[in-house]
């Protein structure tokens, strides 16, 4: 009975985890009737998987629970949040999206509270969010069918043409099927079945083909920084493992290559645009304010190595966040406060998730965010030394994520925005870590 | 005494986090003093809002500029006024390559320089309507 009680829970968790997934999918669509459909839902959803989770939790009453640095310091990252709404720009905004974050945190705390040391329900919680991931992906190709002007970021004179899927950019989606490549290459070598293989492999070959046609560089580092870490913890010998990640840089580089191909618009020579001569008053049609700093007239063409205009966005950002350095200008405010004036760069927050803390939270919130994802590399150390088994493959695929997300956190502004389609896929595989470590801490201490 | 430990903790916590609303809120009225400084000081190098040399405007959703002429350039001086007549912003491009910028967009409450919203978009609506 006691057994299929907690099947009910599981089960029940992994629907949440799978709504929640596609539900932040669609409040970040490019399509009105998803985004409408995702905004009405996504924070109620979440709501739900801290309920669940939470009775999760007292209904196994775990004897054992796992403490330590990263629950305190989520707990100190969140108060931090929460108390930002006293000082923020914009106190409301500050408030909800922080009690967003308080709430993830403690369903993440739940499961990891609810899980330890039964491996299989980490693995279905992972799974399900797997499966979330791969439903987004295929959600594109629904959109690329219906509408292809949707699917498809036109090509212009800086960019070629870019698949978005159900993404309002190409970045978008991309970001989480990134995250969810090294949780496709745990699944994969953990099934027995062969027809499950096949399938496993196909969507992981999708995603990377999804990966590659939204042309978003971050995100396929992000990807291989991910699958590194799954191959190179690999209980295999070192030759083996090393061969195993010369492969991973060999697709990488394929995909490289393969995103290199289309090309952006030729640019319009000026000549072409005189006409009659006639002024025009409306500064915004000839200078836009999104354009005031380094442009020079000549369309930027974007590079393999370029950062498509993101370090002068980042320097300005520094800038701006050197005028409120202690404290920020609160938590959830980062789309307010920077302001896009760079020519070539196209976002309305500097695609730097650090840099985004440092603009929310000031100085001491970079301290205590950056101290809470060291506590969280440690815990994922600890948790991938367990003995081999069950236990450890899901603490690689956890630390595997974790490493992906870390990565791209550099090239994009997500890690702290709960509303973000990823941050279910960040957050819950890294709090889980700590209990993998605990238990894994307890198992070696057993094979002594 | 068990108990003198964790309280000690807590009671240094919360003291901390009083500290940095202090702080944040000081580093929040400082920042909005420095940016209206600047705002007031391009407000007075335009002189009256109707001045001739009242050249562009841009129409945005949070609020609208006005441009006006220095030196043959057209972009030099802006102010950006929203619905409340509250100057946001306010640009300095007579140095081209170094634009001087100020900006309260972010906290519109926060403007202290303010003018006629209604003469803004008089203004506007005439520089439409110019050849």
């Amino acid at each position: 009975m006691a057994e299929r009680i907690d099947g009910l829970y599981v089960r029940a968790i992994q629907l949440v985890l799978v709504a929640i997934v596609l539900n932040l999918a669609f409040a970040s669509s490019i399509n009105n009737s998803f985004l409408l459909l995702g905004r009405h839902f996504r924070f109620g959803l979440l709501l739900e998987l801290a309920v669940v989770s939470g009775a999760y939790q007292t209904w196994r009453r775990p004897r054992a629970r796992p403490a330590g640095a990263v629950f305190l310091l989520a707990g100190v990252f969140v108060a931090l949040t929460m108390v930002s709404a006293l000082w923020s720009v914009d106190p409301h905004h500050t408030e909800t999206r922080a009690g967003a974050l308080l709430v993830l945190i403690l369903a993440g705390a739940a499961l990891a509270d609810a899980t330890v040391g039964r491996p299989e329900a980490v693995r279905a919680i992972l799974a399900a969010l797997f499966v979330g991931a791969v439903l987004v992906a295929l959600l594109g190709l629904y959109m690329l069918w219906v509408s292809h002007d949707q699917a498809v970021q036109a090509a212009s004179t800086q960019y070629p043409a870019r698949y978005r899927g159900l993404g309002q950019n190409p970045n978008t989606v991309s970001l989480l099927l990134a995250l969810a490549t090294p949780l496709g290459l745990w699944l994969w070598s953990e099934t027995g079945s062969l027809v499950r293989r096949i399938a496993l492999a196909a969507a992981l070959l999708f995603l990377d083909g999804s990966i590659v046609a939204s042309g978003s560089r971050g995100a396929l580092i992000g990807a291989l920084a991910g699958a590194v870490v799954w191959l190179a913890t690999a209980s295999l010998s070192w030759p083996r493992r090393l061969v195993f990640v010369a492969a991973a840089a060999v697709v990488f580089v394929a995909d490289v290559a393969i995103m290199q191909v289309p090309n952006a618009l030729p640019a319009v020579p000026s000549s072409a645009q005189s006409g009659t001569h006639r002024v025009v008053r409306n500064a915004e049609l000839t200078n836009p304010l999104s354009d005031e700093i380094g442009g020079s007239g000549v369309p930027i063409k974007r590079t393999l190595f370029g950062t498509s205009g993101r370090a002068q966005a980042w320097d300005a950002a520094l800038h701006q966040a050197a005028r409120r350095p202690v404290a920020g200008y609160g938590f959830a405010t980062e789309s307010e406060v920077f302001v896009d004036r760079y020519f070539g760069f196209d976002s309305s927050v500097p695609e730097n998730s650090y840099i985004g803390v440092l603009l929310q939270l000031g100085v001491v919130g970079v301290v205590v965010f950056v101290a809470l994802l060291l506590a969280l590399v440690v815990a994922a150390f600890r948790a991938v030394r367990a003995p081999p088994g069950p236990g450890r493959a899901v603490a690689r695929a956890c630390a595997s994520v974790l490493a992906a997300a870390a990565v791209l956190g550099l090239t994009q502004s997500y890690l702290t925005t709960v509303g973000n389609l990823a941050s279910p896929l960040v957050w819950l595989p890294a709090l889980l870590l700590p209990a993998l470590a605990w238990q894994a801490q307890r198992e070696r201490g057993q094979g002594h | 005494m068990r108990w003198a430990g964790p309280l000690v903790v807590v009671a240094a916590a919360l003291i901390a986090l009083g500290a940095l609303v202090l702080v944040g809120r000081s580093e929040g009225r400082r920042h909005a003093r420095e940016e209206n400084r600047g705002i007031a000081q391009i407000r007075a190098l335009v002189g009256p809002l109707d001045s001739p040399s009242l050249d562009r405007y841009r129409l945005l959703t949070d609020f609208s500029c006005l441009l006006y002429r220095r030196n043959g350039n057209a972009f030099a001086l802006e102010l950006c006024i929203d619905a409340e007549g509250r100057v946001v912003e306010a640009i300095d491009r007579r140095d081209r390559r170094h634009p001087r910028i100020f900006s309260i967009r972010e906290d519109h409450s926060a403007a202290t320089v303010r003018v006629d919203r209604a003469e803004v978009d008089r203004l506007i609506r005439k520089l439409e309507e110019s050849p």
